[in-house]
């Protein structure tokens, strides 16, 4: 089905809340649709309800997952997530588009259940979605092996740093909108943003093997 | 302004994502050139940030996905902070059948000369609450949806719906469930496949007729209160209000006043109304006393008992009390033990919806191993089929999503065996077919696929038992090989 290939919108340059479809170029609801189907989910329009849960669940999953790393409760949280954004939707002002609103439910979510239970260390088991046509083999091996060091970096991130990392360089949101959604100022975004990158830098320049699969060196 | 080598390098996602204004984006650039340091960092970046955005996690599939919204849009229903109405489109396809409707009305008018309907006797029952999952067609209902004549309405276990008809007429439909609805405005035919359906009915007028039909009786009404059960085991109708007469299978006919009822197999019961029992009850099937030891409770008094007790339950968990039912559930057990054991068949159906209650209450409350044993709890023979199908379901998904997929697997084959045309066939053959894929067992997911296809030739996982067949898009089952 078509709108299970919906992706979050990778943040657009406009501004808006596009959403599109993985591998085509089929625009998912603009901003001014999203602000009506808003409205109509407010009043209790189930088709706008379901409408706002298949644009905005693919987002929603990768953040959660970004967060946590590969373990088994992601659906549950972003289940969690989806019914704590639809059951606080008439708190939303429209002040942050609606996917900033609910990214930010996300993150507090799935901050709230890192620190009740820290999520285990990443697993080389997880598959990955590979963007475009049927990979190979090799390359779909290279992309679950990078997938994997990216889980562990990831991993071993402080919990701020992570998040900030996640929503700026991973999820393409402004320093601004990053702030907004964890509470912090742009300056301190900025601060862990910073700090992510010479970790991860570092681990990079340490082991040229983990370089390599990060970089997808290798694969055909 | 120059900017500082800290400033650049957090502006670098910003230039590749375009973000950046035209003026910003050349003091970048100006840097860069100048900071041979900056410009192997924004290289490095510039090369890994799409890397690493490729590199996203697997996305939740199709079903999982289907689920999930399922699951968000119970929970909406069940916590009331978002009224769900039908949306747009429903109400579109309700105009539409009402245009339908009315226009065939003033037809058969002009043909008989006689008054057409009142607009208010559409002949639509409206659903005014809902608790559980309420079908239609396969799509999830939601309060003030409408149902035409000629449609169906599943609740699943735990569930309830009550409707409402013209002239004031309400229905309350206990899970799991079937119903269709049939007739017409002025000749009310309601067919009770299986559940139990309370039904309320206004006062008909001359001519009007509004009848319950199960599988072995129907039930003929001018104006009264009363309950029909059915399943495989039989059916029984009691009248708390006015008089019914009850057409047997045999042919011969039964009226029954308030507070009798009547049995066609002796496992069935159904609970007392609230007002004292009539000592003339025609076929008192509740309240033989039990051979033997005198019992704590009367057979009746516990049916009572339960039932109110699976009332209350329902209703905190409505309100998301979970953890309050599973303190009401628990004083059930208490129950229990004072139940004597010839009353056991009685309660038997109550019994069995406390014990989906209490695991949907463990499911709730995030007690996941105690869920899916009181789930697995339910798969016992005495237990109605779509119940026990329901149950293994909803165990071998939660083993699913901890990631256990043999045990899953073993369920979801056990929820297809138990009810191989239950309401849930398609997607506990999809589970079967992933799990069976997932556990290295291709012979049997191939199988399982080519059945799927088979029998859902338009299914949602189409794709995926396709994929699993190794086939193009336009193949296509061929039975159930093998399986």
């Amino acid at each position: 089905m078509l709108i299970f290939g919906l992706t979050f919108a990778a943040r657009p340059a406009t501004g808006t809340d596009m959403v599109f479809a993985r591998g085509t170029s089929r625009p998912g609801p603009d901003q001014a649709e999203v602000t009506a189907l808003v409205d109509r989910a407010r009043r209790g329009d189930v088709v706008a309800i379901q409408e706002l849960f298949r644009s905005h669940l693919l987002g929603v999953h990768r953040i959660v997952y970004r967060l946590v790393g590969p373990i088994a409760d992601v659906d549950d949280l972003v289940q969690t997530v989806l019914v704590e954004a639809f059951r606080s939707l008439k708190g939303f002002r429209g002040d942050a588009l609606f996917s900033t609103w609910v990214a930010r439910i996300a993150v507090r979510v799935t901050m709230r259940a890192v620190k009740q239970r820290p999520p285990p260390a990443a697993s080389l088991s997880e598959g990955v979605e590979l963007p475009g046509d049927l990979p190979g083999p090799e390359r779909r091996m290279a992309a679950r092996e990078g997938l994997a060091i990216l889980d562990r970096l990831l991993a071993e991130l402080r919990p701020k740093r992570r998040a900030a990392f996640v929503l700026h360089v991973l999820e393409g949101y402004p320093m601004e909108e990053v702030g907004a959604i964890l509470g912090a100022s742009t300056a301190a975004v900025k601060v862990r943003v910073h700090d992510a990158r010479r970790h991860i830098e570092r681990r990079m320049q340490r082991d040229p093997e983990l370089a390599a699969g990060l970089m997808g060196e290798g694969a055909p | 302004v120059k900017l500082t080598c800290a400033d650049t390098e957090a502006c670098l996602v910003d230039v590749s994502d375009g973000r950046l204004n035209p003026s910003l984006e050349m003091r970048v650039y100006s840097h860069l050139e100048e900071c041979a340091h900056c410009r192997e960092r924004a290289d490095l970046w510039w090369a890994l940030v799409p890397r690493l955005r490729s590199l996203s996690p697997r996305p939740p599939v199709e079903l999982g996905a289907r689920r999930m919204e399922v699951a968000v849009l119970r929970s909406l229903q069940a916590h009331g902070s978002i009224e769900v109405r039908p949306g747009r489109r429903w109400r579109s396809a309700a105009a539409a059948v009402v245009l339908v409707t009315a226009a065939a009305a003033l037809v058969l008018w002009l043909r008989m000369g006689q008054p057409a309907p009142r607009p208010g006797d559409g002949g639509y029952a409206l659903i005014t609450r809902i608790s559980g999952v309420v079908t239609s067609g396969g799509q999830l209902l939601a309060v003030e949806a409408s149902l035409p004549f000629g449609s169906g309405l599943e609740v699943a276990a735990g569930g309830e719906a009550e409707l409402r008809m013209d002239r004031g007429t309400v229905l309350q439909l206990r899970g799991p469930a079937q119903l269709a609805f049939q007739g017409t405005t002025r000749e009310v035919l309601l067919r009770l496949e299986t559940g139990t359906l309370q039904a309320e009915v206004a006062h008909r007028l001359p001519g009007e007729t509004f009848a319950v039909w199960v599988r072995d009786l129907s039930v003929r009404v001018r104006g009264t209160r009363f309950v029909v059960e059915t399943g495989s085991a039989g059916s029984a109708v009691r009248v708390q209000e006015g008089s019914v007469a009850v057409e047997l299978a045999n042919g011969s006919t039964q009226l029954l006043r308030a507070g009798e009822q009547v049995t066609t197999a002796p496992t069935i019961g159904l609970p007392a109304p609230p007002a004292p029992p009539s000592t003339s009850a025609a076929v008192p099937a509740l309240e033989v006393p039990p051979a033997g030891s005198p019992p704590a409770l009367s057979c009746l008094a516990a049916v009572r008992r339960c039932e109110g007790t699976a009332h209350a339950v329902r209703a905190r968990m409505r309100d998301g009390g979970d953890e309050g039912a599973l303190r009401l559930l628990s004083g059930a057990s208490r129950l229990a033990r004072e139940v004597a054991p010839a009353c056991a068949r009685e309660i038997s159906p109550c019994g069995d919806e406390l014990g989906y209650l209490l695991a949907e209450a463990l499911h709730a409350s995030g007690r996941i191993d105690e869920a899916v044993g009181a789930y697995v709890a339910l798969n016992r023979p005495t237990a109605p089929t779509a119940m026990r199908q329901n149950a293994l379901y909803a165990a071998a998904e939660l083993e699913r999503r901890r990631g256990r997929t043999r045990v899953a697997r073993r369920y979801y084959e056990s929820a297809l065996a138990v009810a191989p045309k239950g309401a849930l066939r398609e997607e506990a053959l999809i589970g079967s077919m992933e799990s069976a894929s997932a556990t290295g067992d291709g012979d049997h997911a191939e199988a399982l696929a080519r059945t799927y296809l088979f029998e859902f030739p338009d299914g949602h996982a189409n794709a995926s038992a396709r994929r699993l067949l190794g086939a193009g898009p336009g193949a296509t089952g061929n039975g159930p090989a093998g399986h």
